[in-house]
């Protein structure tokens, strides 16, 4: 069996899960954004060990998902904005915890200002090989 | 001596030769004596007349999990509770490495729950037939 990471089997799948809204999708943090765009990230804490035994290292990894759009109107870019995170609520897969959405804030990222929101989200892996 | 620290990471855990490693967050075993007390003219006296063990398995859900030989341990313990309650499981609970407690349990249908932020957990807790074993090695 192929040795699993958090990389392929939790980053990569999610994004791919993610695929479908209307954003560029990373699954790690790029050197420039291109906005709308979402964005996995990890959380803090980010592994959490909940299960008993140490055969195998399984935890809860917790994952940012920060939403950004073009901060050009407030309002127009505050509906863009709800508009993306609900687009990507609606297919987190099935086996991830859905946490809270904060706060909008106004980022500057180079040039570019964004309006962003984080989703807070976890999952258990388990590590093979 | 030196301090001896055991965790968590340390339990192992066995029901009807199945491992619940994978799926358990914490796991109980005590019991509940039952002593008589006896107002005397000295004073109190007490006297032990019985046991009762009870292991409770707190675990996530993995209601339809099962895959091929691997069996959903959720849907393997309704089974045993839905077709044998009265069946006793063995279990092994390895508190540490050479310190392991055994016995027998009467299957329980698990419970199903769950909220809308949280992962699905249920709690089983099973009545433990006589006083379990431990094995020093």
């Amino acid at each position: 069996m192929t040795a699993s990471s958090i990389q392929d089997n939790v980053r990569s799948v999610l994004a791919t899960a993610l695929a479908s809204v209307a954003g560029n999708v990373y699954n790690h943090v790029p050197e420039a954004i291109i906005p709308p765009a979402v964005v996995i990230i990890p959380d803090s804490p980010y592994l959490e060990m909940q299960l008993i035994n140490k055969s195998a290292i399984k935890c809860t990894i917790n994952l940012t998902i920060s939403a950004c759009v073009a901060y050009n109107s407030n309002p127009g870019s505050l509906d863009n904005l709800e508009k993306l995170i609900l687009s990507i609520l609606a297919v987190i897969p099935a086996g991830y915890e859905i946490g809270v959405v904060e706060r909008p804030t106004v980022t500057q990222v180079g040039a570019t200002n964004l309006l962003v929101a984080d989703i807070r989200v976890s999952t258990v892996y388990t590590q093979t090989n | 001596m030196a301090t001896t620290v055991i965790t968590g990471r340390d339990l192992a855990l066995t029901i009807d030769s199945k491992t619940y490693d994978a799926q358990a967050t914490s796991v109980t075993l005590v019991n509940a004596p039952t002593l008589v007390t006896y107002q005397t003219i000295d004073g109190k006296a007490y006297k032990h007349s019985d046991d009762n063990w009870t292991l409770t398995v707190t675990m996530l859900a993995d209601w339809g999990a099962s895959v091929g030989a691997v069996t959903s341990l959720c849907e393997a313990m309704w089974t045993a509770a839905n077709s044998a309650p009265n069946t006793a499981l063995t279990f092994s609970l390895t508190a540490a490495t050479g310190a392991v407690f055994g016995g027998s349990v009467y299957p329980v249908f698990p419970d199903v729950n769950g909220t809308g932020a949280d992962a699905q957990s249920i709690t089983l807790s099973f009545q433990v037939s006589g006083t379990p074993t431990l094995t020093i090695s």
